[in-house]
């Protein structure tokens, strides 16, 4: 009887003891970036592309607040405007971080926009064909007064392109658990409805990004639209 | 002779299986408070998790003397069950950097360890502090943002009435309150999630520390926890906003904003503690009677 009650808490302190150390050595050490060729946004995008011109190299306005949250998550964010011939402009934001484990990961945007006053409505979930692929993406409206902006975003961890929430999570689980940590995205791609609004505001979008996919090289596609799906 | 060797051998042998446990416990979850420290901990919103942990502690100390050691076969095995899952939950917490499921993981760790070493008996005994443990959980960032936000538009709305009740000239667009001709915004640290936790925390604990109380006299102290903590908040709101008035808005930022923060809190409790008392008055059950 005595030695149940004693072989009992030996495996309990044994069993305590061994989840200490597992917890400790499963935590994953290679660094998914490390592996793979720098990632220079400003060079890996091009400048113009299709009927693509870089408009002009945005500054948006943001508090202190929100740059030191910036600098904490992000390792490097791309800003840029394009117009098409027929005025049309499509602003694209890229952020990457070479640590997507949970608690360093990037930030959903919507968390962004509000962050900054806006009000995100009609967000619905959808597939876009890149013409390599289809990825998932996350479609809203953010609104701050007058300004009315249509938002196609998605984002990607290490090579796989997905959405915020239990995608992401299970990424990170399945990187994680493999001894990687992944890097990964997040690519936005929106208009303001003074130039496209509604459903015509996604479809230029779409185009947007089937023009750029082609003119990427294929190293920056996968990174950018992730490669499981191409 | 043979009640003697026996009992010899429960003190020597069996017994320091509980500290031997609480060791493991210290030494397996010493990296999860090191995170918590650096992180959570530091953030305005986390900023009661050490108080929570040492109230747990200090809990699990007082009771510690009525442990028993004896397990049933039941209790072994629901124990073993709750261990397993626990300590699967730690592994994939701490390994994978998620810190709800490493902290989350103690509550079915201890509970497991209390049941496997002193069984059913044990677990009652110390459900209270076991349960308590939830506080240390951080809330998903998810759900932080969403009660936040809701909590900051309810606690500026009724700032808005109870100041313009009270003749203020007072407006209100979303989370920015204009009062004569100063702005106050209501930022995500006035939404008073931090202090409804805190509050709601403190509250349990006195009312599982100090007094024994009837089931309805309980359950009506954890309802008034909540409404409570958030009175308090707009109060605190009110006093601020009243201060800016007057005094002009340097005077509401500063030291007064810390300092009216603080006493607010303190007043909350004292409301709790002073209905607590009420409620234990004797003349409640008279009128019951009487009616």
């Amino acid at each position: 009887m005595m030695d149940r009650a004693f072989g009992r808490s030996l495996l309990l302190c044994v069993s305590l003891a061994a989840a200490a150390v597992l917890g400790t050595v499963l935590k994953p050490h290679d660094s998914l970036a490390a592996g793979l060729p720098p990632v220079d946004l400003e060079h890996m995008v091009p400048a113009a592309f299709a009927d693509w011109k870089v408009e002009a190299v945005r500054s948006a306005v943001v508090t202190d607040d929100v740059q030191a949250e910036i600098d904490k998550v992000y390792s490097q964010v791309l800003d840029r405007v394009y117009v098409n011939p027929a005025g049309q402009r499509v602003m694209l934001s890229v952020a990457y971080g070479s640590d997507q484990r949970t608690g360093t990961q990037l930030h959903r945007p919507e968390f962004c926009y509000e962050a900054q006053g806006f009000q995100v409505s009609a967000t619905e979930d959808s597939r876009l064909s890149t013409g390599f692929g289809e990825i998932p993406v996350r479609r809203m409206v953010a609104t701050n007064g007058a300004r009315v902006e249509s938002v196609t975003y998605w984002i990607t961890v290490g090579s796989h392109a997905t959405l915020p929430g239990i995608g992401r999570k299970l990424e990170q689980l399945a990187y994680g658990l493999s001894g990687h940590v992944p890097d990964g995205m997040v690519v936005r791609v929106s208009t303001l409805s003074q130039d496209v609004s509604g459903n015509e505001a996604y479809r230029l979008q779409a185009r947007f990004v089937r023009d750029l996919s082609s003119a990427l090289t294929g190293p920056a596609r996968s990174r950018l639209t992730g490669g499981a799906d191409l | 002779m043979r009640a003697i060797l026996h009992h010899v051998y429960q003190s020597v042998r069996f017994k320091p299986a509980w500290p031997m446990f609480a060791l493991l416990m210290g030494v397996t979850y010493l990296p999860t408070v090191v995170v918590l420290s650096r992180t959570e901990w530091q953030s305005d919103e986390g900023s009661y998790g050490p108080l929570i942990l040492l109230a747990t502690l200090f809990v699990i100390w007082v009771k510690r003397s009525r442990l028993t050691d004896a397990s049933t076969r039941s209790a072994c095995g629901a124990g073993a069950l709750l261990l397993a899952l626990g300590l699967l939950s730690y592994v994939l917490g701490r390994s994978q950097n998620i810190v709800q499921l490493n902290v989350g993981s103690a509550l079915a760790v201890l509970a497991g360890g209390v049941l496997i070493l002193g069984g059913w008996p044990s677990l009652r005994l110390m459900s209270f502090p076991i349960l308590y443990l939830f506080f240390c959980i951080p809330l998903p960032g998810v759900l932080l943002t969403a009660m936040t936000e809701t909590l900051k538009v309810l606690a500026s709305s009724a700032a808005e009435q109870s100041l313009w009740s009270m003749g203020y000239p007072v407006a209100r667009t979303g989370v920015m309150l204009m009062v004569g001709p100063y702005q106050l915004l209501v930022a995500d640290a006035c939404s008073g999630l931090h202090s409804l936790i805190s509050l709601a925390a403190l509250g349990l604990l006195y009312l599982h520390l100090v007094g024994k109380r009837g089931r309805i006299r309980q359950a009506l102290m954890i309802a008034a926890v909540v409404p409570v903590a958030l009175a308090a908040n707009v109060v605190r709101i009110d006093v601020l906003a009243m201060i800016t008035f007057r005094w002009g808005a340097e005077a509401g930022e500063g030291f007064l904003h810390e300092a009216a923060g603080l006493v607010v809190f303190a007043v909350a409790l004292g409301l709790f503690v002073a209905l607590d008392r009420l409620l234990a008055c004797e003349w409640l059950p008279r009128v019951r009677r009487a009616a």
